[in-house]
């Protein structure tokens, strides 16, 4: 039987599905008895998402008139 | 005890595979569009690029050279080797890893002539406050010592103690230990491996898993501070 320490350690490799399925269900068999680990392995999922979210592809990264005249100069 | 030409050695070998990660990987079409776009010397192409890679690359370069002065000009340097390089990149590979890989090589390069080259591999024994606040957690059967509360359901847009999530997890992110938010990004914004984050930063995947472990667990709980 994991111990809720164990369910912890593991909770971001299972929001990633990155664990076997023997672990996967382990930890939801383990998750479905204790409330703290439900709590904790939302926790994660939900942090999870808001960072990979924070990564999104926007950018105000301008490219310098320096290196673009270098790029325009490569042209001829 | 690494010497330095041992140190050179390893890192050669490492930007080597990287490449041939990247070679794996190959060119998606998108990116043989866009290589063909910036071949043709469409500025547009080359401003699209740019905006894409640089925050990332940024943080990787501040990871290997150790401040972020010094990464910010690796990082231009990257950019100036691109454009003069570019004509001779065949496309069999990934653009985005090449582009990687040149900065790799020229952030170790500074870093040794600086004198701040270190290796990221963190030890076997390492422990951080994460580790420990783990150890504080838990008792010895491995149950909660107190009980562990539900958030409400946070949105990008909720706003906690005056600033937005958002706000939060970018404040959190940038105080993070450099090398963390270097694979933060890779991993999330650029969608690299492990494998390839481990070979580009020379740390072994089980390292790169330590790191993206605590970073995140470290966001976590900034974000549980300001909820409760």
């Amino acid at each position: 039987m994991m111990t809720c320490r164990d369910v912890c350690e593991k909770a971001q490799d299972y929001s990633d599905k990155k664990l076997s399925r023997l672990s996967r269900v382990r930890i939801w068999l383990h998750v479905l008895m204790c409330n703290n680990c439900n709590n904790f392995v939302r926790q994660t999922k939900q942090a999870n998402l808001l960072i990979h979210q924070s990564f999104g592809k926007t950018s105000d990264s301008k490219v310098s008139p320096e290196l673009m005249a270098a790029f325009h100069n490569k042209k001829k | 005890m690494i010497t330095p030409a041992k140190a050179y050695a390893k890192s050669t070998l490492t930007v080597s595979r990287f490449c041939a990660y990247s070679l794996e990987r190959g060119a998606s079409m998108a990116e043989r569009a866009l290589l063909r776009r910036l071949k043709g010397g469409d500025e547009g192409a080359f401003g699209e690029i740019y905006g894409d890679l640089n925050p990332s690359m940024v943080r990787v370069a501040t990871a290997l050279v150790g401040n972020r002065a010094t990464g910010e000009e690796v990082t231009q340097d990257t950019w100036m080797a691109v454009v003069a390089k570019l004509d001779s990149f065949d496309g069999r590979a990934s653009l985005k890893n090449w582009i990687f890989a040149i900065l790799a090589n020229k952030a170790r390069t500074r870093a040794k002539q600086d004198g701040r080259f270190q290796h990221l591999e963190l030890q076997p024994d390492t422990k951080d406050q994460i580790t420990q606040d783990f150890d504080d957690m838990f008792n010895a059967a491995g149950n909660w010592i107190d009980p562990h509360v539900l958030w409400e359901e946070i949105t990008p847009e909720r706003i906690l103690g005056g600033k937005q999530t958002w706000d939060i997890v970018r404040d959190a992110i940038d105080q993070l230990p450099k090398v963390q938010a270097a694979i933060l990004s890779l991993l999330s914004r650029e969608k690299l491996s492990s494998r390839e984050i481990a070979a580009m930063l020379e740390i072994s995947e089980g390292n790169v898993r330590v790191h993206l472990f605590r970073a995140r667990e470290q966001i976590r709980r900034i974000l549980e501070a300001e909820i409760k």
